[in-house]
């Protein structure tokens, strides 16, 4: 494929810079990346590939716009309330950059289609609240050996960190199982401060910029969190024995998905 | 132009900086080490800018030379990959 002129005034700032290039712009064209949440994350992360050229993006939610939403959600905009937000994203994407094919799912993930919706994707972002998501996103991707970025954000803190098969860690591999229910509050219950969904999931766009163009070190064996009210950022190295690993290990223990039930949300 | 053994022309004389450089860049991108590249490039900003960028990228500047109509042609060698 050539550049047109167009094209390459776009990504002019992009191929200017020698780990993207004219090569690196090519590779995000004929990308695939599949973001899960339209969401506090999901919002900048597809904002930014979609800005970025990255060919084909999916995008995966069942909710809609809701008011409470655009406190941090800034792929919406309040025209937008009610609208599916998979819909809603897809046309601020194609409204920034009309190069990008947007294909909406709007469906929760579960046991029954997660394998089918990764399948043609090249990454997957995580982008979820939850953490029966996030175990079904890991063990999913394991078992299809699609590398993909968790994060997560609550109040004023958020974490991500990158796994790519057979280079490290894989979020089960830290974190074993959910934790038990109401235990940790969900960001409905708890808060979380706009910016934090701009600031990490940006770095999750970061992640599958770089993973796709083939520059730089990932965030993998590693996990980052940031404190904002601190302004603290920690990378942790995480263990590289994944040998003992239910699902990426040598002897997988958890050889399906598995729909954890999810925290009940009583009060809205 | 028998002096050089031109592998690809490409003429950034309908785009402005920093698309200029942009474009003789992509041009070189497509090209393997060694290859040499003909630019068709306006007096001014990009005669000035566009080999100091590219020689800044590493590449060989061999010439540079207005053409009868005003506009410069600049030869390029390829390095590195």
């Amino acid at each position: 494929m050539a550049f047109t002129n167009e094209q390459l005034e776009r990504y002019s700032r992009h191929i200017i810079l020698k780990e993207v290039g004219a090569k690196g712009q090519k590779k995000l064209s004929s990308a695939k990346v599949l973001i899960i949440g339209a969401g506090g994350l999901g919002a900048p992360a597809a904002l930014y590939l979609a800005a970025a050229g990255v060919g084909t993006i999916g995008i995966v939610d069942a909710d809609e716009v809701d008011l409470s939403n655009l406190q941090r959600q800034v792929i919406h905009t309040t025209a937008d309330i009610g609208k599916p937000k998979v819909q809603s994203a897809k046309e601020t994407m194609e409204a920034i950059n009309p190069d990008v094919t947007v294909n909406t799912y709007h469906t929760f993930v579960t046991s029954e289609n997660v394998l089918d919706l990764i399948k043609d994707y090249d990454f997957i972002l995580d982008g979820t609240d939850n953490f029966p998501a996030k175990f079904l996103i890991n063990d999913a991707c394991v078992m299809s050996k699609k590398p993909f970025s968790h994060a997560g954000i609550i109040r004023f803190r958020g974490q991500l960190m990158t796994y790519v098969p057979g280079q490290g860690p894989c979020y089960r591999c830290v974190f074993k199982e959910p934790p038990p229910k109401d235990a940790v509050p969900t960001c409905r219950q708890a808060g979380v401060i706009g910016a934090m969904g701009g600031v990490i999931g940006s770095l999750q766009a970061m992640e599958a910029v770089k993973y796709i163009v083939g520059s730089g070190d990932l965030l993998t064996g590693y996990l980052l969190t940031f404190d904002a009210l601190k302004m603290e950022w920690r990378k942790i190295k995480l263990p590289s024995d994944t040998h003992n690993c239910a699902v990426c290990g040598d002897h997988p223990t958890i050889t399906e998905l598995i729909d954890y039930e999810q925290a009940e949300c009583t009060d809205k | 132009m028998a002096e050089f053994n031109i592998t690809d022309t490409v003429d950034i004389t309908d785009v402005v900086c920093p698309v200029t450089f942009v474009k003789a860049k992509v041009a070189l991108d497509e090209l393997d080490e060694g290859d040499i590249l003909s630019i068709r490039l306006n007096d001014g900003e990009p005669v000035n800018n566009v080999p100091r960028s590219l020689k800044e990228e590493g590449h060989k500047v061999l010439k540079l030379s207005q053409n009868d109509d005003g506009t410069y042609q600049l030869i390029v060698q390829k390095v590195g990959d």
